[in-house]
């Protein structure tokens, strides 16, 4: 028993990816330079700071402040050079040759994790004295210091499996290129704006008025701050694994692919999140116009994106895949498997448990919240618009699929849907806005409007979010048929789904 | 050691490989080759289970590739057509880094990587970083690599591709003692003068089908109809005479002149009979400088048999 702590940690220190960042990261010998110069700048930085505002009396706090500051700015700048490093790797087909030498993908992304927490610890290590001199230098709250230090580590975790998931995205080296510049932007703009909405609702889930607050009762272990902290942890968690298997499964799609716990953490993630909004909407009775759609349509969106991503890509399971499926012990990875397989009936049956879970919760949500029937045109509005999903997979690719050029590339066909999407929704989007609403025109007739608003419905997603938003009576006629039409969708996905299996396997015989 | 069976693949509705079956004995080396497209580096991509076949049986040791690619994966080596990045890593962190990734034993680590380094004659320069090496060392690093598992199996694809003549005539001594060892080479190239010089065994593919396999020696038997003969003569003007001299003969075929004045011809008669024929040409007053006969190259069989498509 004792030696087994001492066997984790010699695996740990025997995993060769994390061997090989860090002996990257050691003989570059910038790290120093980089950490010391930003905390020189720090220094000179709190200087003037305190020099033209002249707050010597509150110098712990400016000299706290801005060493958190180039702590933050510390672990972005790993983030980022471990995210070209491994771009680098990948446009190179380096990670062929490390699958080659039998590395798991899970160790493979799991080493290079630990090496960037590694190199974020150096600087935080570092950094903890001179954090101990700001808080002698007066002024400072230890709970915040606290406070502040586990949210950066929070921070830093789904950040730097972001920036290798971005850095794994694709490998053509221009598209790559132009997808990565544009999501590490998005990276490091909104991450911070995230980080801070998560802690808000951490705050509000807790009852307290601020974060030091609510973690000095956490401290004293209050009942509501611990539930608070464990709904965030139970996300927090989730999320990143998450992220750790869409970079597993974005390093070899097509020969061992992580489809299947993709599909199962998405499935898991949305319940819970629907799950915690029924919670919080129950227990604070906050209902207002904008609820329906911040419960309904991020989980919907997500499965969009997870339906064009699995549905339409290679129809069968890789053979490594279905090793490690033949050779499950547990039964429960038996049955994730058996629910969530990749390929397109594994797509097929994860939409079809997504909609089924989505139809209950809208269920339960009308049935048990009778506060909510005001403004339940919007739930529906939202839900519907959901359960109609499948139904946006289905009608391009339809279409898409008519034309020998989409139906032989698949990365074309999905880029294909997407705009499909973008293109007609965009500008129905608008047009139905402006079509409904009380502006004093009078160039639309009602058969115009119901013309504009049939078609919002069908073509895009997302003009269809946006129909009937000022019309409770259209919201509740339609919503039986926007459910008709999910059905369809995934009626259609399914008849597809065969078709594409039985001409795989006409063919030529599996090989063996 | 490695058996293919009716192994094919395709891209959409592009088949790059077409029922391709071969087997090759454990030591041997064997040379694979095929004009640019042919399918090549598809299929030692399948054997290395980098990618899955449409169709067809692979195994590698009596592994097969589809029951347990993770156990075939353990027993080849794989020397690809391109490197890899490794900036700031050394020789030697490179190939302790591949020695941890396949999870060798601490003790047989250290034992492994030192061998690697004699063999391949890197321990000179064991510390310098990887990505200053010339193109020889790269390819004798990446050698290295592919042996690291101690692989019964070593795919080569294009190996001498870049490589100067002495680099050249390095790697095929490394490739020529792997054999000795025991360990089975299948190797691409275009250079077919140097898998003539090291291969038991040649796999010519085109458009993804197997076009000839077997010995070397046997491939050229079956291809050859009759001797080579090549005649040089000192006075260019009397090349057309003795080229109209020769067709009239019945056991002369595919009479070609060379722009230099070089006159080449299949002699289909026994060899006892070709003193006789020089006799004759000597008798009619061409002043012969050059009276060769000779085997056929690599080169004409590949041109034959890929009807030159070869670039």
């Amino acid at each position: 028993m004792m030696r087994k702590p001492a066997l984790i940690l010699a695996g740990i220190a025997d995993n060769a990816m994390l061997y090989k960042d860090i002996t990257q990261w050691l003989r570059k010998r910038t790290f120093a330079i980089l950490f010391f110069g930003l905390l020189a700048i720090a220094e000179v930085t709190t200087a003037i700071v305190v020099l033209v505002t002249q707050t010597e009396e509150r110098l712990g706090v400016v000299s706290f402040s801005v060493l958190s500051s180039v702590l933050f700015l510390y672990a972005l700048i790993i983030a980022f050079l471990e995210h070209n490093l491994t771009a680098r790797e990948f446009f190179n087909r380096t990670f062929e040759l490390y699958e080659l030498s039998g590395m798991s993908l899970e160790r493979m992304v799991w080493g290079k994790f630990l090496s960037m927490l590694v190199q974020f610890s150096f600087g935080f290590f570092c950094l903890v004295p001179f954090m101990f001199v700001a808080f002698l230098l007066g002024g400072l709250d230890f709970y915040l210091v606290i406070t502040v230090s586990i949210l950066l580590v929070l921070a830093i975790l789904p950040l730097y499996l972001m920036a290798l998931f971005v850095a794994l995205l694709g490998k053509s080296k221009q598209v790559s290129g132009l997808i990565r510049g544009v999501a590490l932007v998005l990276l490091f703009l909104i991450l911070p704006y995230l980080a801070l909405g998560l802690s808000y609702q951490l705050v509000r889930f807790g009852g307290a008025g601020s974060l030091v607050d609510f973690f000095k009762q956490l401290v004293l272990l209050d009942p509501s701050s611990v539930k608070a902290t464990l709904y965030f942890l139970a996300f927090y968690l989730q999320i990143c694994l998450l992220l750790f298997y869409l970079c597993c499964n974005a390093i070899s799609p097509s020969t061992d692919s992580r489809s299947t716990a993709v599909h199962f953490l998405t499935t898991l993630l949305s319940a819970c999140y629907l799950g915690a909004w029924g919670v919080f909407i129950f227990r604070t009775a906050w209902v207002d116009e904008s609820v329906g759609y911040a419960v309904f349509v991020p989980p919907a969106i997500l499965f969009l994106i997870l339906g064009l991503a699995s549905f339409y890509g290679r129809p069968d399971v890789p053979v490594m895949t279905r090793r490690r499926r033949d050779n499950a012990r547990l039964s429960l990875t038996k049955v994730v498997y058996a629910l969530f397989a990749p390929g397109v009936k594994g797509t097929l049956r994860t939409l079809l448990i997504f909609e089924l879970m989505f139809g209950l919760f809208t269920v339960l949500m009308t049935t048990l919240v009778s506060a909510m029937v005001p403004v339940m045109f919007h739930f529906y509005n939202a839900a519907t618009t959901a359960l109609q999903m499948p139904f946006f997979l289905a009608l391009p690719g339809a279409f898409l699929v008519l034309s020998q050029r989409f139906r032989q590339n698949t990365a074309l066909l999905k880029v294909g849907i997407l705009s499909w999407w973008v293109i007609l929704g965009l500008p129905l989007m608008i047009t139905v806005t402006v079509v409904s609403s009380d502006a004093p025109y009078s160039y639309h007739s009602f058969l115009g409007e119901l013309f504009i608003q049939a078609l919002a419905l069908h073509l895009s997603p997302l003009s269809s979010v946006v129909v009937a938003g000022d019309s409770p009576s259209f919201v509740f006629i339609i919503a039986p048929y926007r459910v008709i039409l999910g059905v369809l969708g995934l009626l259609a996905l399914y008849f597809t789904a065969r078709r594409r299996l039985a001409y795989a396997a006409k063919a030529l015989p599996k090989p063996t | 050691m490695l058996q293919v069976e009716n192994l094919t693949k395709d891209f959409g509705s592009l088949r790059a490989v077409d029922n391709l079956s071969f087997q090759l004995e454990k030591g041997r080396i064997c040379g694979f080759v095929g004009p640019n497209g042919a399918g090549k580096t598809t299929t030692m991509r399948i054997i290395a289970t980098l990618d899955e076949p449409t169709a067809g049986a692979v195994q590698v040791d009596g592994m097969s590739l589809f029951e347990e690619p993770y156990k075939v994966r353990r027993n080849i080596g794989f020397m690809p057509d391109h490197y890899g990045a490794y900036p700031a890593l050394t020789c030697e962190d490179y190939l302790e880094f591949y020695a941890r990734a396949y999870e060798l034993d601490r003790s047989v680590r250290r034992s492994r990587i030192d061998g690697i380094m004699e063999f391949t004659g890197l321990g000179k320069i064991a510390n310098k970083e990887v990505e200053t090496l010339s193109k020889g060392m790269q390819q004798r690093l990446n050698l290295g690599r592919a042996l690291i598992n101690d692989p019964k199996l070593l795919i080569m694809d294009e190996p001498a591709a870049g490589l100067d003549p002495r680099a050249r005539v390095e790697f095929r001594f490394l490739v020529k003692s792997l054999a000795d060892r025991g360990k089975t080479v299948f190797i691409s190239s275009h250079i077919l003068t140097e898998l003539a010089e090291i291969c038991d065994f040649l796999l010519i593919i085109d458009q993804g089908r197997n076009v000839a396999f077997g010995r070397f020696e046997d491939i050229r038997a079956s291809l050859q109809e009759g001797t080579e003969i090549t005649i040089r003569l000192l006075n260019a003007d009397q090349v057309e005479s003795l080229e109209m001299m020769l067709s009239e003969r019945a056991d002369v075929r595919d009479l070609r002149v060379d722009s230099g004045g070089t006159i080449t011809f299949g002699f289909h008669e026994d060899v006892a009979q070709l003193p006789g024929l020089m006799r004759d040409v000597l008798n009619r007053g061409f002043s012969v400088v050059e009276f060769k006969h000779g085997a056929m190259s690599m080169e004409d069989i590949f041109m034959k048999i890929t009807r030159g498509e070869f670039s």
